[in-house]
């Protein structure tokens, strides 16, 4: 340590006030106070400056002593022993304390209590509406609302845009696009039943006239069917899907309208065939899009929706089926 | 598959049987939800876990149980004829704080071990082993008591 001078004393000070001063360093603190009385002031303002404890006393001194498990889990020792053995959560030397325990006949009968403490469920609660657990709730996840957005996208604007989709000489149509002329009466009934129809001003009598004529096309059943000239060719595959057999061929007619006066040739050779069955209106047309449209957005995005119809015999929608992801919309079409 | 254990289960600790079937139906309702995420080894644990804090979730705002461990042992019990032990245990869990009730009924019912209890019911390994030990000495300390009246 330096000698004590007027640049240093601070040191000296609180060695001393801290008792950490020698002996001969202590005698020259007090050779120098006596050269410098001023300083002996300051030392006793140094000493008053120091702290004393205060006599504060953490009372919770019991918690910080390590519980044995018995303590821990407010039960005794023996209890702890009991239920870790039918816990089957004992080691050995706790199976050997218990054993030492149960040679007391009160532990005994104690240990067998805690042996019959096992609850066992009463299986004659059931929960009885097991049906509704099954999959009835539909989860709109965003994955769902996405998909469910595309395809709801999808069939707008095959509803909105079906004047592009539809042709619209299909739309006008509804009676059927071929009959059974084989004999007069069904010639006059066609007749009376379809003059609206065959007659309006967007087509020369001639043509009219000729609705019974027909393209014809064999499926893969070798059924023979037949179309309207003015059915648009893409059409045929829609039948092709229909089992409709044309039935023994027949003679036909020939109807022509000359100013108003209706007259009727037989032809022989022209194919006359009543098929009812291939009647479509715009909306199975729509919904057949609408599958094919789903279908290709399906391709396109590989979202997990689909469009299924089922149709019904003569080619009229029975249902539509809409699925995406777990999310099911099914509507059935019920027609006279 | 699992609806009656978590029937039991849920019905045990509330004593309500519409509202147990409404849990059983949303825990259900929340595995259609998430059944992606959920492995199919770990879908009873995750209907018990969903139906267990639904339960929660309803006694809180029912606000009917306290989940304290604060209880009075053997002050209520009625002195009934008791036919066997199982229907002792049963009055006797009733008298159980909800926690210990819940972790015993899940260990003893369904054979749950420590870390599945503690998934379910977002506890501790140690506190679900505690409450479980403590169950299981009250029970044995209400069945004396009942002994000793018979």
């Amino acid at each position: 340590m330096e000698t004590i001078n007027r640049h240093n004393y601070g040191a000296y000070f609180l060695d001393y006030s801290e008792g950490n001063l020698s002996e001969s360093n202590k005698q020259e603190l007090i050779r120098f106070l006596a050269k410098n009385p001023s300083l002996k002031e300051e030392l006793n303002n140094f000493e008053e400056l120091k702290l004393t404890p205060s006599h504060i006393k953490f009372t919770k001194k019991e918690e910080l002593i390590k519980k044995t498990r018995a303590q821990h889990f407010e039960i005794t020792e023996f209890e702890y022993l009991c239920v870790a053995s039918i816990e089957n959560d004992i080691n050995e030397s706790e199976k050997k304390q218990l054993k030492k325990e149960l040679k007391n006949i009160k532990k005994q009968k104690a240990f067998e209590i805690f042996s019959e403490i096992k609850l066992q469920a009463n299986s004659d609660i059931q929960y009885l509406s097991k049906d509704v657990l099954r999959k009835k709730y539909f989860a709109l996840k965003y994955s769902t609302i996405i998909s469910i957005a595309s395809a709801a996208a999808v069939l707008l604007f095959l509803i909105f845009s079906r004047n592009f989709f539809l042709n619209n000489n299909f739309e006008n149509r509804t009676v059927p696009i071929a009959y059974d002329l084989s004999n007069k009466n069904r010639v006059n009934t066609f007749l009376n039943n379809n003059k609206t129809n065959l007659y309006d001003k967007n087509h020369t009598q001639q043509e009219q006239a000729s609705v019974i004529h027909n393209q014809t096309i064999k499926n893969s059943a070798n059924n023979v069917l037949a179309f309207e000239d003015s059915e648009p060719r893409s059409n045929t595959d829609l039948y092709k899907e229909l089992t409709v057999s044309i039935p023994e061929i027949k003679s036909g007619a020939l109807i022509s309208n000359i100013n108003n006066n209706i007259s009727i040739n037989y032809i022989p050779a022209t194919i006359a065939v009543n098929y009812d069955g291939l009647q479509r209106n715009k909306n199975d047309q729509l919904w057949k899009y609408a599958e094919k449209g789903v279908h290709i957005w399906k391709k396109l995005t590989n979202d997990d929706i689909e469009l299924k119809n089922e149709y019904a015999e003569n080619g009229s929608i029975n249902e539509v089926n809409f699925i995406a992801s777990n999310f099911q919309f099914r509507k059935t079409f019920n027609r006279k | 598959m699992y609806s009656d254990h978590i029937y039991r289960f849920i019905l045990k600790n509330i004593k309500n049987e519409n509202t147990a079937q409404d849990i059983v139906q949303d825990s259900y309702e929340k595995l259609w939800i998430n059944r992606k995420p959920v492995y199919f080894t770990k879908v009873k644990s995750y209907l018990f876990t969903t139906a267990y804090r639904t339960m929660i979730d309803i006694i809180r705002k029912q606000k009917r149980v306290s989940l304290t461990d604060d209880y009075s042992v053997f002050e209520t019990h009625e002195e009934n004829d008791y036919s066997d032990m199982n229907e002792v245990l049963h009055e006797a869990i009733e008298k159980l704080p909800e926690i210990q009730r819940s972790v015993i009924l899940l260990r003893d019912y369904e054979g749950y071990s420590y870390k599945e209890i503690a998934e379910i019911t977002k506890l501790n390994e140690s506190q679900v082993k505690v409450y479980i030990y403590r169950a299981r000495v009250y029970l044995k300390n209400y069945i004396g008591k009942i002994e000793n009246l018979v």
